[in-house]
């Protein structure tokens, strides 16, 4: 499976983002894509993605200028709460939560967000495009369509 | 709004001769999908086959899904044949499916 180019908008095809627009930032070592949304405009974070579940469009974004060299598989490996905390909310009758995002993870969204969103708006566009949602329609048959 | 990422097919049938079943693949017709160079495009698709049991607690629509791929074409206008994790009951020929997208390549 090919990987993604740098700034390539993708649609989300599965999961809790399912039809959405993203920019793809970098193929990680473990042959996931990391992507984001930008988090402004349709709420997905920097994320990392399976190739399996995208289809790659032919649209890119300038995303030359954001630094993503630093992000690692390991940056998003969720730590589990531990027993007690989970005993915890299980005693409240809370419903399960997971563990929120590290600090260097949120700034990193913000810093980057802030790179990828530059090149959005110098796009006639393309704010709105990456805001809506993909979808079929009646007639739309995806071996026919060019992404 | 709802939004979809699938299309829609019919399960025509087992794999079959004129007196021999095979029931280990289905045959199916994807919607607006009618000739081999098309069909082509979806191979190795995720399909799903939902039924509908009572609702409970834990399964809030009541619906259990059966998984499918779509592992060759069959014939000269588009109908595939998929394999299911667990072979389809015959109950099921001429009801919808739904062909997702994934995996991408």
């Amino acid at each position: 499976m090919k990987g993604c180019t740098p700034g390539q908008v993708a649609i989300v095809l599965a999961g809790r983002f399912k039809g959405k627009r993203v920019v793809c930032l970098k193929n990680l070592p473990s042959g996931l894509i990391l992507v984001t949304g930008p988090f402004k405009l349709n709420g997905v974070p920097l994320r990392r993605l399976n190739r399996a579940y995208l289809i790659l469009t032919k649209t890119i974004v300038d995303v030359s200028k954001v630094d993503v060299t630093k992000v690692e598989d390991s940056m998003f490996r969720g730590k589990k709460l531990s027993i007690k905390k989970r005993k915890e909310f299980a005693a409240k009758e809370e419903p399960k939560r997971r563990a929120t995002r590290s600090d260097d993870l949120l700034k990193l969204q913000k810093s980057v967000d802030t790179g990828v969103l530059a090149s959005v708006k110098s796009v006639k566009r393309m704010g709105s495009y990456l805001s809506s949602n993909f979808t079929l329609s009646k007639n739309q048959r995806p071996h026919l369509m060019k992404f | 709004m709802a939004h979809r990422l699938h299309l829609n097919g019919t399960i025509l049938s087992y794999q079959r001769g004129q007196r021999t079943l095979h029931q280990n693949f289905c045959l199916v017709e994807i919607d607006g999908v009618s000739s081999l160079n098309a069909a082509k495009y979806y191979l190795g698709k995720t399909v799903f086959y939902a039924y509908k049991v009572k609702k409970t607690e834990t399964n809030k629509k009541g619906l259990r899904l059966i998984r499918g791929r779509i592992v060759k074409t069959h014939g000269n206008s588009g109908a595939v044949r998929v394999r299911f994790t667990h072979n389809l009951p015959p109950t099921s020929f001429g009801k919808p499916v739904r062909v997702q997208l994934y995996p991408q390549h």
